[in-house]
């Protein structure tokens, strides 16, 4: 009788607690998956992208030197800033700016 | 003695005056004043005093202007029911979770960070996400239905009418969840615990402590909260403008404003509906001030 009666209070508390990580994980996954999705996409290369999967087939960081090199974020903001600053006075800067624009192309090309 | 401290709080309130009056004041004056003209991009002459006809007006037993406009009602619809619904889907959610965090459960900190995760992403970075998961060909999640075998072929959630507006609430509740839980969670780190355990020891079970205990200390927190979320919700704009701004099935009242300002051109009439929905966010701002106050002195 006592032993059936632990088994049971036991058992009730192992199913709570597996209603519990259940719960935590459908959380945990309904958060982060769209961010998780995000990230591999952007792992992609080419067409690849039109083939939905959950992990891209090769992995690769093109996109992140395209954005650098093609889109230039980096270099945008320096140039931008070496064309405003003698306006206000900052000639060392663009010096410094066009020499590292500069290297960021040799290096990339 | 006291005159001169009144006289150094008017300087020194002077700055922020100023820049309220600047930054909220004066547009809002603007909007006002070219809501009652018919001032428009495309038309040469100077704008004339049309005082209420952009709001409304009969010619020949015809009615013009934005309240006699069907898109405005339809968007007027839209934008209660997705606020009302993300609202409230938004609290449950919130409270579900928050009251999960509230105990010593095993990776809290790490439930926290994950928490975080949707609340830190722009609103424009989410809504592309989800345009790309929800994409009725390419995307992942018709991917997985698929695979699980529950549609045949993909759907595209966001650009039927029938689903559209509801894969838009669910891509707000996925942002705003964390924001709710948090709040719920802050408010419920400041509930005795000596009042569940005393209440439990007069035999109250788990609903009857939540209910009669636990809500009613955080209830000005989460109210708050939820004020909070609605009048951002009656704005909505970014979400849906990403998505489509031309759908009029999840056009809201300010996506239907900015599509009369800048892509017809007609200031006078976008103006109007401007006017229109500050008028229905303050109008619920107003009420929640009055009922906090009425609270405030019961």
């Amino acid at each position: 009788m006592m032993a059936a009666r632990n088994f049971t209070t036991t058992t009730t508390a192992g199913l709570r607690k597996a209603a519990l990580y259940l719960w935590l994980a459908a959380i945990a996954l309904w958060m982060v998956f769209p961010f998780y999705y995000a990230i591999m996409s952007s792992l992609e290369t080419g067409t690849a992208i039109f083939a939905p999967g959950l992990w891209p087939q090769n992995i690769s960081f093109d996109n992140y030197t395209q954005l650098v090199r093609r889109q230039n974020i980096w270099h945008n903001s320096r140039r931008r800033s070496a064309e405003c600053g003698p306006r206000l006075g900052l000639m060392f800067r663009r010096r410094a700016c066009s020499v590292a624009s500069a290297d960021v192309r040799v290096s990339f090309a | 003695m006291r005159r001169q401290q009144l006289k150094a709080a008017a300087w020194f309130l002077l700055p922020v005056c100023l820049l309220l009056a600047a930054a909220a004041a004066w547009p809002l004056l603007r909007t006002l004043v070219l809501s009652l003209s018919d001032s428009s991009l495309y038309v040469m002459e100077r704008p004339s005093w049309v005082f209420l006809d952009n709001y409304l007006y009969f010619l020949d037993g015809e009615a013009f202007g934005v309240l006699s406009d069907p898109r405005w009602w339809l968007s007027v619809r839209n934008t209660l029911i997705f606020a009302v619904t993300s609202v409230g889907l938004e609290l449950v959610l919130g409270m579900a979770i928050a009251l999960t965090l509230n105990h010593a459960i095993p990776m809290r900190g790490l439930m926290r960070t994950v928490l975080l995760v949707p609340w830190a992403i722009p609103t424009i970075v989410t809504a592309q996400i989800w345009l790309w998961m929800l994409h009725d060909q390419y995307g992942v999640i018709n991917h997985i239905l698929e695979v699980l075998g529950l549609i045949e072929r993909g759907v595209p959630w966001l650009s039927q009418a029938s689903t559209a507006l509801a894969a838009i609430i669910m891509i707000d509740v996925w942002k705003t969840t964390p924001f709710m839980t948090l709040m719920i969670l802050a408010a419920l780190q400041i509930v005795p615990r000596d009042l569940i355990e005393a209440a439990r020891m007069d035999g109250a079970n788990a609903a009857q402590s939540f209910f009669k205990v636990t809500l009613p200390v955080i209830f000005p927190a989460v109210a708050v909260a939820i004020v909070f979320r609605l009048l951002d919700a009656l704005r909505v704009f970014d979400l849906i403008y990403i998505i489509n701004p031309s759908d009029e099935n999840i056009m809201s009242m300010s996506v239907y404003a900015r599509r009369l300002l800048f892509e017809f051109g007609r200031f006078g009439a976008g103006s109007a509906a401007s006017i229109l929905l500050f008028m229905v966010v303050s109008m619920l701002a107003i009420a929640w001030i009055k009922i906090s106050r009425a609270t405030d002195q019961a």
